[in-house]
């Protein structure tokens, strides 16, 4: 911990938050380039901001890979996660399918200090894993 | 030859930091301390390159609902992966 800052946080962080902070100058943004906390992902996430930004914002591939790379985030591969997916899929499945990833690396990754997401699907999950909105993490 | 500078180190990090010398992880606090910095210069590069590339991106937003859209638009493609890999 660096002095006179609260201790970093482990968060785990969906494509909502992540994609946000990527493209658009707003609080996602100062987030994720806060260096305040530690972010981890699922590979499903990171896929899906390699597509967007090689289909809607005509990166090429090695660019948006190398963009990806450089970002202050740790990604997770699909084998850290697949025991625990089936409980996740019964978790959130039935909200949002694309979801699941990222809830599957939530019970897998022991001690943990919650999501970050936007999502409102997400709000199922309060009780069991702590929901953080983009406000409470730059107030943190 | 480097250059020399006097640092304060609290306590707690100091006790820390000779554990891990005695453990064998590092050889000297010097070597600790070469090491962290050239972390945080690697980090701050890092963080550099991001930038810079991300305003590129950021040029091409309109507005939060692009955004939105594009999310939405990405997060169907899993739903289908995931229905076909399931089916």
């Amino acid at each position: 911990m660096i002095e006179g800052r609260q201790s970093p946080l482990l968060i785990l962080a969906d494509t909502t938050v992540l994609y946000s902070g990527l493209a658009y100058r707003g609080l996602e943004s100062k987030v994720l380039f806060s260096r305040a906390h530690v972010f981890v992902t699922t590979e499903f996430t990171m896929a899906e901001i390699l597509r967007i930004l090689t289909t809607k914002r005509a990166l090429t591939k090695s660019e948006a890979i190398g963009l990806i790379d450089a970002m202050p985030v740790l990604v997770t591969e699909f084998a850290l996660i697949k025991d625990r997916w089936e409980e996740a899929d019964r978790l959130i499945g039935r909200r949002d399918r694309s979801d699941v990833p990222l809830v599957a690396l939530a019970l897998t990754i022991e001690n943990h200090d919650g999501i970050w997401s936007t999502d409102k699907d997400f709000d199922v999950l309060r009780g069991r894993f702590k929901v953080w909105k983009t406000r409470e993490l730059l107030k943190r | 030859m480097g250059s020399k500078i006097l640092l304060n180190i609290p306590e707690k990090d100091m006790e820390r930091i000779e554990t891990l010398v005695k453990a064998g992880e590092y050889a000297t606090k010097s070597e600790f301390m070469r090491f962290a910095v050239k972390q945080l210069l690697y980090g701050e590069e890092r963080i550099g390159r991001l930038e810079a590339a991300t305003s590129k991106v950021q040029k091409q937003t309109k507005d939060r609902k692009q955004i939105e859209v594009e999310i939405e638009e990405a997060k169907a493609d899993t739903r289908r992966t995931l229905s076909k890999g399931r089916a």
